[in-house]
């Protein structure tokens, strides 16, 4: 069974003056910096990293930018036989 | 300032007219002299340089044919390891490593060409740079203003070559480590093809795209230190095993035949009207009116970038974990986004870069030389954040490679010759096919003989 992960802990409550009765209330929405935040603890969590927060802001900046021009090389498609670069031979 | 070049200097010392001792004690107090306002050295082996050119004198003196590079001084950048010392690869971390207990490949193959080891070179933290500048051990300085980049990461080897310190350094090239620095001090410069020479004892960086190669006055010199490189080393899983192409007796044989064209498309955008001019002056000497598209260089050039970054942070995992504070926080904080790429991402740059590489090998069933440049710009100044390309202010640091990174994203041999430009010098590639190395070396070499190349002597 694959259980469901958790809601994050950092999730914004909605204000209370926005949950009047029936009425829809649209989604918080986080700030993409804030996104990217949560994927640097967590990944720096996974690797035993221990990331000063003064520092946060050059390695979300460095990560925007791989990401970034990682998105335009998996945008060029490949097909699903095509080998990486390096091969290994025994 | 001593302007001799390498092989002049082997010549002088095989027939008597210097002794390697006098040129080598000549280069140590050039050293002594230049070294505090280029901060190019970060070591001096003086007592070893001094042996070994004793043992250059002495086999001369016995009547013994002297080999081709006897008493010829040269430096390496400081990620080679040389007997003795611990291999810095510019950090502050690896000074609490133990001392080498060997040489590198290369030291080893120069000195058995009877070349003499001077030192160890200042370079970017462990080659992360585009710059020359580092925390630990101060910016190398351009010997054309001092308030100037030297290009990285082997900064250091391009200012004690452009400086006059000693006439031949070795480098490494990852991403663009020789020629960047062969554009912003105006000398020449070769990165061979992936696999043709030994990394075997260096530091590494990113093994799929790591090459090591020399920067010199002169095309000869190149060629020179290469033929004495060359060869099968079983001790870098990654060396070729083919045969030696020695490409100094071919290097005069002009550009007749050869089919030259100049990059555009990718390689024009962003160019500053420096690097137009250079790359018109060089077109224009060899009549070259053909242009083509090298296909989806940008997207090979992001593909680097990310392999880089993925590659570089999985070599230095455990000390980000162990010991991040003593990085260059610039490098360190590259590096930990670098562990944060995803997987995924990284093996679709490398099956992009297998697709990649067959496009642009069909190119060269048409032409056997393409010519862009190696820089964007000429020298910024030490500590500049950020520059202006295509109209566009963006990051100095990651984007001084835009044109190396295609190029040495699939191993191509590349010689970065300078055109002395006014106030500051600047490079171009001359690009050839896997293994023909000797091709871009006779290009160079027809170059430099026309006067349109050649390396500017600094005022320092």
């Amino acid at each position: 069974m694959t259980r469901r992960p958790r809601k994050a802990k950092t999730v914004r409550k909605v204000p209370r003056k926005n949950r009047s009765k029936g009425r829809k209330v649209a989604k918080p929405t986080k700030p993409k910096r804030e996104a990217l935040d949560d994927f640097i603890v967590a990944g720096a969590r996974a690797l035993d990293l221990k990331i000063d927060e003064a520092w946060m802001s050059a390695v979300r900046g460095h990560l925007q930018v791989t990401l970034r021009l990682s998105a335009l090389v998996a945008a060029f498609a490949l097909p699903d036989d095509a080998e990486p670069a390096p091969v290994f031979k025994a | 300032m001593d302007w001799t070049s390498a092989s002049e200097i082997a010549r002088a010392v095989a027939n008597g007219e210097r002794s390697a001792l006098a040129v080598t004690e000549a280069a140590l107090e050039r050293i002594k002299s230049l070294n505090p306002k280029l901060n190019a050295f970060t070591d001096v082996v003086a007592s070893r340089a001094r042996a070994k050119a004793q043992a250059v004198d002495r086999a001369r003196g016995q009547g013994q044919r002297l080999e081709p590079m006897a008493g010829v001084p040269f430096a390496v950048k400081n990620l080679f390891d040389i007997n003795g010392l611990p291999t810095l690869a510019g950090s502050k971390i690896n000074r609490s490593h133990a001392p080498a207990a060997r040489d590198a490949t290369l030291i080893a193959r120069l000195e058995t060409a009877g070349a003499v080891l001077v030192g160890a070179l200042n370079m970017g933290e462990y080659a992360y740079d585009f710059t020359g500048e580092n925390v630990h051990d101060g910016a190398s300085r351009n010997p054309h203003d001092l308030s100037r980049m030297t290009g990285g990461s082997s900064g250091g080897s391009g200012g004690a070559v452009a400086g006059g310190l000693v006439p031949l350094a070795l480098g490494s090239d990852t991403n663009g480590s020789i020629r960047v620095p062969s554009s912003f001090c105006g000398i020449f410069g070769l990165k061979p093809t992936y696999g043709r020479l030994s990394r075997a004892h260096t530091f590494p960086f990113v093994a799929s795209f790591d090459h090591l190669g020399p920067l010199a006055r002169t095309t000869k010199d190149l060629a020179l230190a290469y033929d004495a490189m060359q060869g099968y080393d079983a001790d870098d899983p990654v060396c070729a095993d083919r045969p030696t192409e020695i490409t100094l007796p071919a290097l005069d044989r002009g550009i007749e035949g050869l089919r030259i064209a100049v990059a555009g498309g990718y390689f024009r955008k962003g160019a500053s009207p420096e690097a137009r001019e250079a790359t018109e002056r060089i077109a224009k000497v060899l009549d070259v009116k053909r242009e083509i598209e090298i296909p989806e260089a940008e997207r090979a050039r992001s593909a680097a970038y990310v392999i880089t970054a993925a590659e570089g942070a999985t070599l230095h995992l455990d000390r980000l974990r162990s010991r991040a504070r003593d990085f260059d926080p610039a490098v360190r904080d590259r590096l930990i986004a670098g562990a944060m790429v995803p997987a995924t991402l990284v093996n679709q740059a490398q099956k992009f870069r297998r697709w990649y590489r067959e496009r642009v090998f069909e190119l060269f069933k048409d032409v056997d030389v393409i010519l862009a440049p190696a820089t964007p710009c000429t020298a910024p100044r030490i500590g500049q954040q950020a520059f202006v390309l295509d109209g566009v202010e963006m990051a100095l640091r990651p984007n001084i490679g835009i044109y190396t990174q295609p190029i040495s994203f699939i191993g191509l041999p590349v010689v970065a010759v300078p055109v002395p430009l006014t106030p500051l010098p600047i490079a171009i590639q001359i690009i050839a096919a896997p293994w023909r190395e000797d091709v871009a070396l006779r290009v160079a070499q027809a170059l430099e003989q026309a006067g349109v190349a050649s390396a500017p002597r600094p005022n320092i």
